[in-house]
């Protein structure tokens, strides 16, 4: 493990960094122990022998003929429709009650793969982890296909008979003892068919509730304006930014759109530009503290004592004697150093003044919200950099109040039909509401779901609901562009309706208006029918083709507002500092999780399977703590902890995360599921997480503190990646700050240990020419190129199209999205914890996090305070690939355009080309792990890459069917060159931050080409002279002088 | 005690040499001739679940290809016909032909089989990995006889070439890759210029992959 670049130092995990005698072993072992048996836990020896028998004997047999296939030809085929051609419908993906437009992918009608919608202003054609994975959810096999009254399955008519009954008697009675539970949505139509059943049934409830509530920051708007508003930060033009617990490029119900702003702000290609400075306060870490360029950590409850302290430094409060008071608590409670960064920054937020922004997360209280606008108003960021609009109508809900307020209705015995409109409240409402005994005190339940969930299984009736693939609606962005949602496919299970469906049943159960009245379509037409009147013919068919639609008129405008400085006072007046925490009394922060949310994704295979971006922790959540805190409880990674808080308890493995807040723990939300046996991910055997939602109370939704944590004496496996595939200490993930890119522009290239050498030389020989006279001082410059010799006759390059990618580290935020798009469009499959644990996880596309930071800062150990740096690696696309010299079959082989092919079927699985593999980016069939897959999964699959089996070695392809089919398609298309940026990669074309470009390096006006020539494009393991096409920009940080 | 071979088991070594020999070279030739596509693919004629002549249709009546398989210029898949297809002239022509009563069930509102479709056999089948895209090849001026032989003579269609990897690889290697004019891809008659088809490759800049990801994906 040396360190001879003069990069900062680069470590993976704990284990590497204390050089553990495992982690050295497992560091050079190309496959684990194991990793080549059989697993006998799945398949016995002898049972997987016997089969083995029957499909030679079947191979046998069958083996000289083809197999018969029938073509089925469609009786009247669709217009326009072009078998094999996949076709782009515009739609959006929702969630949290906002909408992200996107383009989805139709396989001959099957949705296999979401995009963004480059047209709509949530996403412009980008989008997330979540997005992409959402097509699996489609196709989960365990999602609900029929009715369910009480314990039996029931069917659609009875239902609908039952309704006729029970709500006729309901309308006499004007909905006496009738109650909604919802999630909040923006939809329009669904809004209206609110009020309809508000009017058809006058005494009934509406309750919400959705777990990732915004209330905090909802209250906080509220507090600081005084009426319902909405702040929508414009990052691409914000020079500081200061994010106190706000992981605004993942958690924001625009996160989509913030984090590419805030990375045009962050792209750097010649020293003259300027880069913006990203601060985060925090206290575990998150994603957006791993892009920070300083982070500050602190307690959780102590984030607000920052941002206090802040707000006084930057002088927010006035002269009235409420302002003085709250000014007083500029010095408080900050640890050591902290007044020290807190007069930096604020000396940098005011430099900036008008191209700043303070962002505090939806942990925070109120208290928080108001003061982050109070200092935007201080600063004039407002029509700047913030935007203020009127929250989106039915957006403004306080979840948590209304949902006490159904269980104390329940209680006073007020509820009689409860109506659950899709959610799953009774896994994730607040704890002490016990929302599973109330539902038995209510007599009618009537749940609809995507799944017969816990929710489902308390209820009288179950319903089954519809995908958002599956059916119409309507649904407004953050920044209150309505977008018509259009189906991608009918209902997979006969029946499957949505809320507004329901609604409309429930209101008519009759059906005097006719059964077509009741319909997604009906409905959402009905309602834009009743805007736009005479010009609807027009404007349905362009917003539905568009995905969006375009009329400022029923956007949400934007407004003026005031941040009422005496409120924000009173609010600062009435805080009481929460008691400091300690290993006896920890702090707890709920966290929405990078993999599951909030259980939306739990039998999701591909997010189970997805390593958790910071921890590289698979298939299972852990309770996430600092190093020192571990060490003080005598707790170590996987170490079962009981972790009590009030007089509730959980048994959980514990995960220790450098850079974590001490004292402190984080618990992801959206584990432990308890489902039904057929849901085959959340409820695997031996993994699938701990239920942290038990937990979570009504009055700590987000941050809770007196916790205890006591060893249970057990321990737990927890699989983490995060030392599968290293590449040993080379320099590379290269960083550096922008003051040296000012200095030394090409220091990035100039890492590499050949070009270090060259260096040395050169200057010696510089001195030994002064001193021998000037016969050796004109002697050819060495560069790291002169020591490179290739044994093999190079091939030439220069014709055609070449393809190349590079990855901006300096923009990659980390999160995972061009995985699950890489997963989604390479048909990848799922191997599962036990083979994970094994290395044999089969993404082609790895992000390798890296810890780095100076070994001692102010006495605090290395692992205290580390920075993160993200780096995503697929195959690099060697010019000389090392795997194709040791192929015995020649099944990888390199084309004419630069790509290293890889022909499956050749494939013998000798693994030799894994072995010789610098990067360790290819991945093998350890068996079929797709032939279990069951009809409904394989829908998901796209029918332009092969479906691999057992025994085959795979890699990243830059997506060669994209290459081909554009190709193909320019080439139809009047045989023109194909255009830059005409298609990319999955991941590049997915990455939120655009931090991936993919083209043709032959081309020099292409944008990959410009990158390349950017003196901070450097090239892994260069010194091997591999050539690789895939390259990197190195990322520069923007510290601030004063606190370096 | 003493063994006396007879004079003849000396030409034991010799025999075994030779019949080994000979039976390798019949093995090798056997593999070579009988597992190749050429022996097990080449000749398939499935029978159809209708009766359809292509040499009366394609060959006598002179229907172009793409009358029926009319996708064949804009995707992968030439597409067999839909029952409609047929309907348009059957509703007229030969409309109670015995032969034609599965379309008419697929296209008659009335028939319990309405709207479902006909279970062709697939005759000319590529593995599952080999990704063919017909309009990259129709497009450029590789004629429907190049890989399906003369259809129009066919009673019922079968395969006539091998389109074993090899085979393809011979056209796509080969100085002219067997083009036309891309406006007489259809016509079965086409006497093949390797003149006419270089000067074509050269100016459309024509040059077929020969690597494995050109069709392996």
């Amino acid at each position: 493990m040396s360190h001879d670049h003069d990069g900062p130092f680069h470590w993976r995990s704990l284990e590497q960094l204390a050089r553990s005698p495992e982690a050295d072993e497992l560091l050079h072992r190309e496959f684990q122990d194991g990793a080549d048996e059989l697993p006998v836990d799945d398949v016995s020896r002898r049972n997987f022998l016997g089969l083995l028998g029957a499909s030679i004997a079947l191979a046998g047999m069958s083996g000289c003929r083809k197999p018969v296939t029938a073509i089925l030809p469609f009786a009247k085929r669709p217009e326009d429709l072009v078998l094999g051609v996949p076709r782009y419908y515009a739609t959006a993906h929702v969630a949290s009650g906002y909408g992200v437009g996107t383009l989805v992918k139709s396989s001959d009608g099957r949705p296999t793969k979401v995009e963004g919608n480059p047209l709509h202003p949530s996403s412009l054609g980008r989008s997330t982890q979540f997005m992409q994975a959402e097509v699996l959810n489609l196709y989960d096999p365990a999602r609900s296909k029929h009715p369910r009254h009480g314990r039996e399955p029931a069917t659609w008519a009875a239902f609908e008979q039952f309704c006729k009954q029970h709500f006729a008697g309901l309308t006499a009675k004007v909905g006496e003892g009738l109650a909604l539970l919802c999630e909040p949505t923006s939809s329009p139509s669904m809004l209206a068919m609110l009020a309809a059943f508000a009017r058809q049934f006058p005494s009934s409830k509406a309750y919400y509730w959705t777990p990732l509530h915004r209330d905090q920051e909802l209250a906080g708007n509220r507090a600081a304006f005084g009426n319902e508003l909405e702040a929508h930060y414009q990052f691409d033009r914000a020079e500081v930014v200061v994010a106190f617990d706000s992981d605004f490029l993942q958690d924001q119900p625009n996160s989509v759109r913030y984090a590419r702003d805030w990375a045009t702000t962050r792209k750097i290609r010649r020293p003259e530009q300027k880069l913006s400075r990203l601060y985060v306060v925090e206290a575990g870490y998150s994603l957006t503290g791993a892009a920070a360029d300083h982070r500050f950590r602190v307690g959780a409850a102590q984030v607000t004592d920052a941002l206090l302290a802040l707000a006084a430094e930057l002088d927010v409060f006035g002269d009235s004697p409420l302002g003085k008071a709250a000014a007083a608590h500029k010095n408080h409670g900050l640890q050591q150093g902290g007044k020290n960064w807190v007069a930096a920054v604020a000396k940098d937020l005011r430099a900036a003044e008008g191209r700043c922004l303070v962002v505090a997360g939806p942990r925070q209280p109120p208290l928080a919200h108001a003061l982050a606008h109070a200092i935007h108003e201080k600063l004039g960021s407002f029509g700047k950099t913030v935007a203020l609009k009127k929250t989106a109508e039915g957006m403004g809900q306080a979840c948590t109040a209304s949902l006490r307020a159904l269980a104390a209705a329940i209680d006073a015995g007020q509820v009689k039909t409860l109506v659950i409109l899709g959610g799953n409240p009774v896994y994730t409402a607040p704890a002490d509401l016990d929302l599973a005994a109330r539902l038995q005190k209510v007599s009618t339940t009537i749940h609809l779901g995507l799944h017969d969930d816990e929710t489902g299984q308390v209820c009288s009736w179950h319903l089954n609901q519809a995908h958002d693939l599956e059916a119409w609606g309507d649904i407004r962005s953050f920044d209150g562009t309505p977008t018509i949602v259009q189906p991608l496919v009918a209902p997979l299970y006969a029946g499957a309706c949505t809320p507004a469906e329901l609604l409309a049943l429930l209101i008519d159960p009759e059906q005097k208006q006719g059964t077509i009245r009741h319909t997604s379509y009906a409905i959402v037409q009905q309602y834009w029918q009743g805007l736009w009147k005479e010009q609807f013919d027009n404007l349905w068919a362009k917003s539905v083709r568009e995905g969006l639609v375009q009329d400022a008129r029923f956007g949400i405008p934007q407004t003026q507002g005031r941040v009422l400085a005496d409120k924000v006072a009173e609010l600062v007046a009435a805080r009481t500092r929460p008691q400091a925490p300690s290993s006896h009394a920890l702090e707890v922060c709920f966290l929405a999780d990078y993999r599951m949310q909030a259980g939306r994704y739990s039998n999701n295979a591909w997010m189970a399977e997805l390593p958790d971006p910071l921890t590289k922790l698979t298939w299972d959540n852990a309770a996430l703590l600092s190093r020192r805190t571990a060490v003080a409880l005598g707790l170590g990674n996987g170490d079962v902890a009981r972790l009590t808080l009030g007089d509730r308890s959980l048994e959980i493995p514990v995960w220790i995360l450098p850079g974590h807040a001490d004292d402190c723990v984080t618990l992801p939300l959206g584990y432990g599921r308890r489902l039904s046996a057929g849901h085959k991910v959340a409820m695997a055997e031996g993994c699938g997480g701990f239920d942290t939602f038990r937990l979570r109370t009504s009055d700590a939704q987000w941050l809770a503190s007196g916790a205890r944590l006591t060893p249970a004496g057990r321990h737990y496996q927890l699989v983490c990646t995060q030392e599968h595939g290293s590449m040993e200490n080379r320099p590379l993930a290269r960083e550096g700050t922008l003051a040296r890119f000012r200095q030394q522009p090409d220091f990035a290239p100039e890492m590499s240990p050949l070009a270090i050498t060259a260096r040395v030389h050169n200057e010696r020989a510089a001195a030994g020419g002064a001193h021998a006279g000037h016969e050796h001082a004109a002697q050819e410059k060495k560069t790291e190129g002169s020591y490179l010799r290739s044994l093999d006759p190079e091939s030439d390059y220069s014709q055609g199209y070449q393809w190349g990618m590079v990855i901006d580290l300096n923009s990659c935020i980390g999160c995972n999205a061009c995985v699950v798009a890489c997963v989604a469009e390479n048909n990848i499959p799922v191997v599962g914890k036990k083979q994970v644990a094994r290395n044999r996880e089969m993404h082609w596309l790895r992000i390798d996090r890296y810890f780095s930071g100076p070994a001692q800062r102010d006495g605090v150990a290395i692992d205290a305070e580390p920075q993160v740096v993200t780096q995503p690696v697929p195959c690099q696309q060697c010019e000389n690939a090392k795997c194709e010299e040791v192929c015995p079959v020649a099944a990888t082989t390199h084309s004419p355009e630069g790509l290293n092919d890889m022909a499956y079927n050749r494939c013998v699985g000798t693994r030799y080309c894994s072995n010789n593999c610098p990067f360790k980016v290819r991945r093998f069939n350890w068996f079929n792990f797709t032939g279990a897959y069951t009809e409904t999964e394989k829908m998901v699959h796209n029918p332009d890459v092969t479906v691999r089996s057992r025994g085959v070695m795979e890699k990243c392809t830059y997506c060669v069917q994209r290459i081909q089919g554009a190709k193909i398609r320019a080439r139809n298309d009047g045989r023109r060159p194909l255009r830059d940026g005409e298609f990319t990669t999955a991941c590049a074309q997915t990455c939120p931050t655009e931090a991936i470009t993919f083209g043709n390096i032959n081309d020099a006006g292409s944008e990959v080409s410009k990158l390349r020539a950017s003196s901070l494009n450097y090239a892994m393991l260069s010194e091997l002279n591999v050539k690789p096409r895939t390259t990197y920009l190195a990322r520069i940080r923007n510290p601030n002088p004063e606190l370096v | 005690l003493i063994i006396n071979f007879p004079k003849w088991t000396n030409r034991i070594p010799a025999l075994v040499a030779g019949g080994g020999g000979a039976g390798f070279l019949f093995a090798v030739c056997a593999v070579w001739y009988w597992f190749s596509p050429e022996y097990t693919d080449v000749g398939y004629a499935p029978e159809q679940p209708v009766a359809y002549s292509h040499k009366l249709h394609a060959g006598l009546l002179g229907i172009d290809c793409r009358y029926c398989h009319q996708l064949v210029e804009d995707g992968p898949h030439a597409m067999v016909p839909t029952s409609q297809t047929c309907m348009n002239c059957h509703a007229t022509i030969r409309p109670d032909s015995p032969a034609l009563e599965k379309v008419r069930a697929a296209h008659d509102p009335n028939h319990k089989d309405f709207g479902k479709p006909i279970r062709w056999i697939k005759v000319h089948l590529l593995p599952e990995y080999t990704y063919f895209d017909h309009s990259a090849h129709v497009r450029v001026g590789v004629g429907c006889v190049t890989c399906h032989s003369r259809i129009d003579q066919m009673e019922t269609v079968r395969q006539s070439k091998p389109l074993s990897m090899s085979w393809c690889l011979d056209c796509h290697r080969a100085q002219d890759h067997q083009l036309r004019p891309p406006d007489r891809v259809t016509d079965m008659e086409y006497v093949h210029d390797p003149a006419l088809s270089l000067r074509l490759k050269q100016e459309h800049g024509i040059q077929p992959p020969t690597h494995c990801s050109g069709c392996h994906r």
